[in-house]
């Protein structure tokens, strides 16, 4: 079941190709499939351990199989990434070039979830390097005026980075003559090489996340994506960077992993600090939330840091609650520059909120799932990130609350100029602007959905438990 | 040598005499001769698939008959007989096409018998087999870039065979014997002076291979030559030939010169780095798209050098042949998108490929796989020859090597997307379209490149199973 959900989409893409009017139905249906195998995956999984395991031997001497399995880790991100897709094709129903677009966000879907479900490192890295491709053509064809920098620097920029990731699985076979994770984990691999693979993979996995100082390819990429793809690009491919981390790092090596608590907090910190300081800096409105996007990546990172069965939980809750929130953030800033024409918050002046309430409101609600406001999903991770950390690192973690009245700060003062206040000259010329309600839907269930996680946490909270305490056992004892 | 394969060799050489020859008597049409060349094609393609099971040895100390050799063969076959389509569809207006086909031939049956070589005179030979007539190859169209192109080719290859017969004569006066696998036992580990002197006949044995290969510090020729010549005449010496050189090659690396190991491995370790720096730099700084891949193709006999130089690992002849496969299918196949551009299109340089994407949209697509396949972007056989290059450089304890190579193929990547990008994400400069459609036959045959190299990028087993086998032939 696995390898259909990779093969379906990457099959239905050509035929989105050359059937250009059907594409988005393609696209839609593929999304729909793979949230439904989500789902399936989800209430059927056992509560431990790799299941749903599928094994294709195509070379086994040298472990080159395609071992597919699915935890809970897993499912949850395949789920997301159904949904996202879901809702991308449906925020793209109106875009140009529909036959290559829906191609590639086919192509890209079946990589996408033979990442999240590959248990071969060699595998996942094929993967993994080829959601580079897709991406990088959204970027490029349908980006705005500086797209082919903005796609250039985002392919070199983490394929770069993917050759630490790659010296780190070969380094790894050579040491135990293996690919697959659970052969992987039973070999005995000295610490100190463990510690040098794991130094290896991790600035592979540190710059997709991405976080400081590897983070400056994020926010161009980002600005000049056409807004469903920076939605795919917050909401899914970061996601890979945090659970390569967490899989392949972590959970492989966890010996290893200890001595690298305080590098992971220590960049972790700096990432939310720096992020919260550009973004309260940042005029652009998409920048502002690609950089608040960066700062829950820090969050995530912090969190994974204290390495313990709440911080883990934290930093998979974040993960998911970041995707939704932050994804409706990047939708609202796009159609905020589709209807002013501008990017930039002091152009735009003020009043915005009564012109276009939908879209001033759906702000709000975003900004407030952002900072952390209560009842929201982005309040559940933050509190539990902080009160892992806090418990784990005592008084550095204290430093975390006063990153998220930065965030706060930023959010409100971009409502206080943008949405609030006397109406501008500038918003006073524009017309009123009508969504059409395929393009509605996508950003109400953004909000259902983050505030249903931040209402009922104990959904995602219960399923992960299992995988989170499993690991924090084995981290702690 | 398998009985078999060598009469589909044959097949391949009296072909390329005689079509010509029936071709002229009769006055046949061109489409007819390009028919009968397919016919002897096929003759020699069924042949080939035959022999795999089939044939007894005949010159058994001229020739060896493995599984690396047959499996390259068929690559070499299939590339070539795509290579012949698209020089038929490209030289229509040169008169003697059916002798540039036959010579053609001719070259290419020399290529499959180079993978054979098992021994220092055969391995000339059949490395001469190949050459010669490729000098003729390059002046198709006669005029003074070609004619400097083929001077080029013609004194550089005469210098590489002139170093070759040195080595020879300093492998024979100091064993007095030329098999491959019989070299490494005539020596005795306490004859300091046979093998100081032995090192002389290295060096040249070294460089000539060097020529061939086009690795630096011999790579000078190289892109004159490549670009200097029709591009599908260079696509068969950039794809084809250098590959079928490198087989023989690592019999002769690791059967006859294995007791030397630790000697030729680090300078071949760093003509590798040399290689692989030079050939990605200078692409860089291109504008024509034909010197791009003239330059990456140096920078991939850069990658071939790093399995050369991670001796002791097993993963190294994995590697070696792997990129020898992948690098038929996508060098040659990149070159003929080149040859068919510059025919149909007049587009040469990168700008000029501007917004090719909306022009032809199936060319560009073959020609971005190509491309995405010599960067070493999975899923593609480019980037599985690269796992097991790298791999059998940890392997051999050359962490910095495979670190230097990977970090070398990542900027290289740089290159190549900007080709891509040119073609996808520029607007279209007033390339018009074609009046002349016959490009579509030689763009499938292409296309079928372009899947194999998929194809191969995931389907690892025939190759990696093949030189597993012929890995034991050699004492590790």
């Amino acid at each position: 079941m696995l390898l259909t959900t990779i093969i379906l989409p990457v099959l239905l893409a050509p035929f989105a190709y050359f059937f250009e009017r059907q594409a988005k139905y393609l696209s839609l249906f593929a999304g729909i499939f793979v949230t439904l195998v989500g789902l399936y995956l989800w209430a059927n999984y056992p509560g431990h351990g790799f299941a749903f395991e599928e094994f294709y031997p195509i070379f086994p001497q040298w472990d080159f199989n395609l071992h597919l399995g699915v935890d809970a880790l897993s499912i949850a991100l395949i789920t997301l990434t159904g949904i996202i897709t879901i809702l991308v094709t449906l925020s793209s129903w109106n875009t140009t070039r529909q036959g290559a677009y829906f191609f590639l966000i086919l192509v890209f879907l079946g990589a996408m979830v033979g990442v999240f479900a590959s248990l071969n490192y060699l595998w996942f890295f094929i993967f993994w390097e080829f959601t580079l491709v897709p991406m990088f053509f959204h970027i490029g064809i349908w980006g705005a005026e500086n797209r082919i920098y903005a796609a250039v620097k985002f392919f070199l920029y983490t394929h770069l980075a993917s050759i630490f990731l790659f010296l780190a699985i070969l380094v790894i076979f050579i040491n135990t003559g293996h690919f697959d994770f659970v052969a992987i984990k039973q070999a005995n691999i000295p610490l100190d090489l463990q510690k040098v693979i794991w130094g290896l993979a991790f600035i592979g996995y540190i710059v997709k996340m991405p976080v400081v100082p590897f983070h400056t390819w994020l926010p161009d990429a980002h600005v000049q994506a056409p807004s469903p793809i920076s939605v795919i690009l917050a909401g899914l491919l970061l996601k890979m960077g945090a659970y390569g981390l967490l899989r392949w790092n972590i959970e492989l090596f966890p010996e290893a992993s200890k001595h690298f608590i305080y590098l992971m907090l220590a960049i972790g910190l700096l990432t939310v600090f720096h992020a919260a300081f550009k973004a309260l800096y940042e005029d652009h409105v998409k920048r502002m939330v690609a950089y608040s996007s960066i700062n829950h990546m820090g969050l995530v990172l912090v969190a994974l840091a204290t390495l313990t069965a709440v911080g883990i939980s934290a930093a998979i809750y974040e993960m998911v609650a970041h995707a939704l929130i932050i994804s409706l953030m990047f939708m609202i800033a796009g159609y905020i520059h589709h209807i002013t024409g501008t990017w930039y918050i002091s152009e735009i002046g003020g009043g915005f909120l009564r012109k276009f309430p939908f879209i001033g409101t759906l702000y709000m609600l975003g900004a407030l799932g952002a900072l952390g406001f209560p009842g929201t999903a982005g309040f559940i991770g933050e509190v539990t990130a902080i009160y892992a950390a806090f418990d784990k690192f005592g008084w550095i973690a204290l430093a975390l609350p006063f990153s998220a009245v930065l965030t706060a700060g930023f959010f409100f003062w971009a409502i206080r100029r943008m949405l609030h206040g006397e109406e501008s000259e500038k918003v006073s010329q524009l017309h009123s602007h009508p969504l059409p309600a395929v393009e509605k839907l996508p950003l109400v269930v953004y909000v259902a959905l983050f505030i249903f996680l931040g209402v009922v946490p104990s959904v995602l909270f219960n399923f992960i438990n299992g995988y989170a305490q499993t690991l924090g056992k084995v981290l702690g004892g | 040598m398998n009985c078999i394969i060598f009469s589909g060799i044959l097949t391949l050489a009296f072909g390329g005499l005689l079509v010509p020859i029936v071709g002229n008597l009769f006055k046949l049409p061109r489409e007819w001769v390009l028919n009968l060349f397919m016919l002897v094609f096929l003759i020699a393609g069924g042949l080939f698939l035959y022999g795999f099971g089939h044939g007894h040895i005949i010159y058994p100390n001229l020739f060896t008959t493995d599984t690396v050799s047959l499996l390259m063969t068929l690559f070499v076959w299939f590339t070539g007989a795509v290579v012949l389509i698209t020089i038929f569809n490209t030289l229509k207006g040169v008169n003697n096409l059916s002798e540039i086909l036959g010579v053609y031939a001719i070259s290419l049956s020399g290529a499959i018998l180079t993978l054979y070589a098992n021994n220092f005179v055969s391995f000339l030979v059949a490395m001469e087999l190949m050459t010669i007539p490729s000098y003729y190859l390059i002046m198709a169209r006669l005029n003074t870039i070609t004619t400097e192109a083929a001077t080029k080719y013609f004194f550089s290859g005469a210098l590489s065979t002139g170093f070759f017969l040195f080595g020879i004569l300093v492998v024979y006066a100091i064993t007095g014997d030329l098999q491959f696998s019989t070299i490494n036992k005539a020596f005795h580990a306490d004859d300091t002076f046979g093998i100081l002197f032995f090192v002389f006949g290295l060096i040249a044995i070294l460089s000539a291979i060097g020529f061939k290969m086009s690795f630096a510090p011999y790579h000078f020729y190289a892109p004159d030559v490549y670009t200097g010549a029709p591009a599908s005449v260079a696509s068969y010496l950039a794809g084809i030939t250098k590959s079928a050189v490198a087989i023989p090659v690592i019999r002769l690396f690791f059967d006859a010169l294995s007791f030397q190991k630790e000697d030729w491995t680090i300078l071949l370790a760093l003509l590798a780095v040399v290689t692989m720096t030079v050939g990605n730099l200078l692409a860089l700084a291109q504008q024509s798209v034909a010197r791009i891949l003239a330059y990456s193709s140096i920078a991939h006999a850069g990658y071939i050098l790093v399995g050369f130089a991670s001796a002791t690992s097993v993963l190294a002849i994995t590697g070696i042949v792997y990129q020898a496969v992948a690098y038929i299918l996508m060098k040659a196949g990149a070159f003929l998108i080149v040859t068919l551009l510059i025919y149909y299109y007049g587009i040469k340089t990168r700008e000029q490929l501007r917004g090719f994407g909306k022009v032809n949209p199936f060319m560009a697509f073959v020609f971005t796989v190509l491309l995405l396949s010599l960067a070493g972007v999975p899923p593609t056989a480019g980037f599985i020859a690269k796992v097991y290059l790298f791999q059998s450089a940890v392997d051999a304890g050359m962490g910095w090597l495979a670190f230097i190579g990977l970090l070398n193929s990542a900027f290289a990547v740089a290159y190549y997307l900007w080709i891509i990008k040119e073609m996808y994400l520029e607007e279209p400069q007033g390339v018009e379209k074609p009046k002349d459609t016959s490009f579509l036959v030689p763009t499938m045959a292409i296309g079928m490149l372009a899947v194999l190299t998929i194809v191969f990028g995931i389907w690892v087993t025939p190759v990696v199973k093949a030189s597993l086998a012929f890995t034991h032939l050699f004492p590790f």
